[in-house]
């Protein structure tokens, strides 16, 4: 009886231990708000679907914050960015872009754009035969 | 025909057949290898839920070469928000998203965050907005890299 006992307690310490070390930590180290004063539009990310809010003081950011950790705990994947939200933070610094109708001068020119440090996105437009390569860093 | 000779002969049938589908197994089953054998990348998200993992050892790129590959691909909408997170696949903006719309694309990035398997390993990797996927090739040499980005405009 006391080793079934101590064995019950056991297993629930341990599932409860288990459950808890699951649980995902919402990453903010993201965040580029600077301060909650004035009314800001903060950009942020739900399953990387890329929304804007504008907040006005700290009630509703406290709302805003609240909404996102209910979100993160039931699995999406968040981000948030402040200040000047907008689609320009995830655009690229440098963009250099070079179209052809030659794979073999896409392929020649992208993989010398992956050697210099660019990312290069190739988009193929089957109605003109063109391939649009974007290199970007 | 007594049941005994009956019954020898559907025995060493089934043994033939069974050969024969062995056979056939082995030689048209991907060359997939046992989880032991795979990458790092497989190992870091064949659990990951929203994520279908695979590897494969010697995936050909053309007639002369082969490269290890990983293939991930995003069953839900969570699964590819992590993987462009976790390879930093640069979300595009609206006005990106209709230029591209209705095209074809895939995109390149040679990683530096991925362990490689050991010195002589590289890893390159290519991705898919439209199947929402990402190919992690794991390369040893430098006539791979072209191999891959033609055989990956072969199939955008």
């Amino acid at each position: 009886m006391k080793i079934t006992v101590v064995s019950v307690a056991f297993f629930v310490i341990m599932s409860v231990a288990t459950v808890g070390c699951q649980k995902e930590s919402i990453t903010e180290d993201q965040s580029r708000v600077s301060t909650m004063a004035d009314s800001r539009t903060v950009g942020y990310m739900v399953d990387g679907v890329f929304q804007t809010v504008v907040i006005r003081g700290g009630i509703e950011w406290n709302d805003f914050m609240m909404h996102m950790i209910a979100l993160a705990e039931e699995g999406h994947s968040i981000r948030v960015l402040g200040g000047s939200a907008n689609t320009q933070a995830f655009s690229a610094k440098e963009k250099v872009v070079y179209t052809t109708k030659d794979k073999q001068a896409a392929a020649e020119w992208t993989l010398q754009k992956i050697n210099e440090g660019y990312d290069v996105e190739v988009t193929y437009n089957s109605q003109t035969g063109e391939y649009t390569c974007v290199a970007t860093r | 025909m007594n049941w005994s000779g009956r019954k020898h002969r559907v025995i060493v049938n089934l043994v033939f057949a069974a050969v024969v589908v062995g056979i056939l197994v082995f030689r048209y089953l991907p060359p997939t290898v046992a989880y032991w054998r795979s990458s790092e990348v497989y190992k870091r998200y064949c659990e990951v839920e929203g994520i279908r993992a695979s590897y494969l050892k010697d995936f050909p790129l053309n007639d002369t070469l082969t490269v290890g590959v990983t293939l991930l691909e995003a069953t839900t909408d969570s699964g590819w928000a992590r993987l462009q997170e976790d390879f930093e696949i640069r979300v595009l903006s609206e006005d990106e998203k209709k230029e591209l719309a209705g095209n074809r694309s895939v995109g390149f990035k040679r990683l530096t965050t991925i362990e490689p398997k050991d010195s002589t390993e590289r890893c390159m990797t290519t991705y898919s907005r439209e199947k929402k996927s990402v190919c992690v090739f794991h390369v040893r040499d430098e006539a791979q890299y072209f191999a891959i980005i033609m055989y990956s405009l072969d199939n955008i």
